[in-house]
């Protein structure tokens, strides 16, 4: 019982790091307001992810204190993987992260953000930023670009904004698509298409897209067959253009390079 | 001769009035006569002797001294015409004189046999093998030149090919890297 005391106090010694356990709660509320000011919304269980691993507690606190609002879910607990509720910042919020963010990083938050929220795809954004949160915790990855943040940003005609973007030591800029309902045809041929032209190579006459590789995530084997017919490198992808009265005809085709097999990984996740 | 004729004369004038002692004085005269024309025979050959030497010795080049050829060079002058001997002696002379000549053209011959036929042969075959020699380098320089040829060519092959090599392990490199990438990013989504 000692020991198992002495062993706990061992380990909060470390956590601390030699700062004052106040200074690490201040440090865990701003990673978190930081979070879902970067993303525009979050859910508690991946704000915990992200500011404390392993300890809950810090979104639940930071909506006492007023920083956050907690919007129900419509869909309550009904969907897997959905939250319940979605977090948004209040004004003091806001004005708490602003306080310490560099200029070039200060992004617009909406004051009616809770309304901008997309129930549509909760349960996709809301894993996108799980394991976001998850991959930045165990160091996997450095860095992240949220759909926020990419919006502020320029980026080249025809290229697939993706649910995040990845900084991942040794790899680059890799965009993260997570993919859990299958497109139509030309859908899935416009995306697989914007996708090459946001992570082709840089050439001599070409600066290259925005992203040095793409990990398309999927639950759903046929999806990810899919996506993998799609990104053969041979394979021909039909180009897709608005006639007069706005509906789409094909207006050519395109090939899918070489160069794809080292820059796409497809990966199937589970919910 | 004139004493001769006073003879003839005498006896014609005297006739044969006493003939034995003009018998005895005849054959005497006679007996003289002969003496003298074998003398004046002797005289005349000996002259004709030493004409033939004079004449000999003057015959194209002056060759003898002159207390050989003077009594020859007077005799000739008197009208005395050279005997025989002297074309023996001027066909010695000429042979004399010839035989260095013909000695000498004998030696040059002998030389040229001995020495300069050899020196030309020795010449000629080297001028051969010259010509050939400059064939061979000609033919050597068209090799060279072809093997240059051949050599710019398989540099450029070998410089292609080294490119080619470099651009494949540039590749080789960038699959690998690739592969490394791929293989980090797999790891770092297992779990998901």
């Amino acid at each position: 019982m000692v020991q198992s005391a002495m062993r706990l106090r061992e380990r909060r010694a470390a956590a601390l790091a030699g700062r004052s356990p106040r200074a690490v709660g201040a440090e865990k509320d701003r990673a978190a307001l930081t979070w879902v000011y970067a993303w525009g919304w979050s859910s508690a269980s991946v704000i915990d992810a992200h500011a404390s691993p392993g300890r809950r507690g810090v979104a639940a606190r930071l909506v006492r204190r007023g920083l956050l609002a907690a919007t129900p879910s419509p869909s309550g607990r009904g969907v897997k993987g959905a939250p319940a509720e979605v977090l948004t910042l209040t004004a003091d919020g806001v004005a708490e992260v602003e306080a310490v963010l560099p200029a070039a990083e200060v992004i617009p938050y909406p004051s009616n953000a809770d309304r901008l929220i997309p129930w549509h795809q909760l349960r996709h954004d809301a894993l996108v930023q799980l394991w976001t949160a998850r991959r930045l915790g165990d160091g996997t990855i450095s860095g992240y670009v949220t759909p926020r943040q990419m919006a502020g940003r320029p980026s080249g005609a025809g290229e697939k904004q993706p649910d995040a973007c990845w900084r991942w030591p040794g790899v680059g800029a890799v965009a993260v698509e997570l993919e859990l309902t299958a497109k139509r045809e030309r859908e899935q041929a416009q995306a697989a298409l914007a996708l090459l032209r946001a992570i082709r190579p840089k050439t001599a006459t070409d600066a290259g897209g925005g992203y040095d590789a793409a990990v398309i995530l999927s639950h759903s084997p046929a999806i990810l067959d899919r996506w993998r017919r799609s990104l053969t490198p041979g394979e021909t992808l039909p180009t897709y253009e608005r006639d007069a009265s706005r509906h789409w005809r094909r207006a050519g085709s395109r090939t899918v390079p070489e160069w794809v097999r080292d820059r796409v990984i497809l990966q199937r996740v589970e919910l | 001769m004139t004493r001769l004729l006073v003879l003839v004369l005498v006896l014609v004038l005297t006739g044969c009035g006493d003939d034995e002692a003009l018998r005895a004085e005849n054959a005497r005269l006679r007996e003289a006569l002969a003496a003298q024309q074998g003398q004046r025979q002797a005289e005349l050959d000996a002259l004709a002797r030493a004409a033939s030497v004079a004449a000999a010795c003057d015959w194209l080049v002056p060759t003898c001294p002159a207390s050989v050829a003077d009594p020859g060079r007077r005799a000739l002058a008197a009208g005395v015409s050279p005997g025989p001997l002297g074309l023996w002696l001027v066909a010695s002379k000429l042979a004399v004189l010839l035989l260095p000549l013909a000695a000498a053209v004998g030696m040059g011959g002998w030389v040229w046999v001995r020495w300069s036929r050899a020196a030309l042969a020795e010449a000629e075959a080297a001028r051969a093998l010259l010509a050939e020699l400059d064939a061979r380098r000609a033919r050597a320089e068209a090799d060279i030149e072809r093997l240059r040829g051949v050599w710019t060519t398989r540099r450029a092959e070998v410089e292609q090919a080294q490119a080619k090599l470099a651009e494949l392990r540039a590749e080789e490199q960038r699959l690998r890297d690739a592969v490394a990438r791929l293989r980090q990013m797999r790891d770092g989504l297992t779990g998901l």
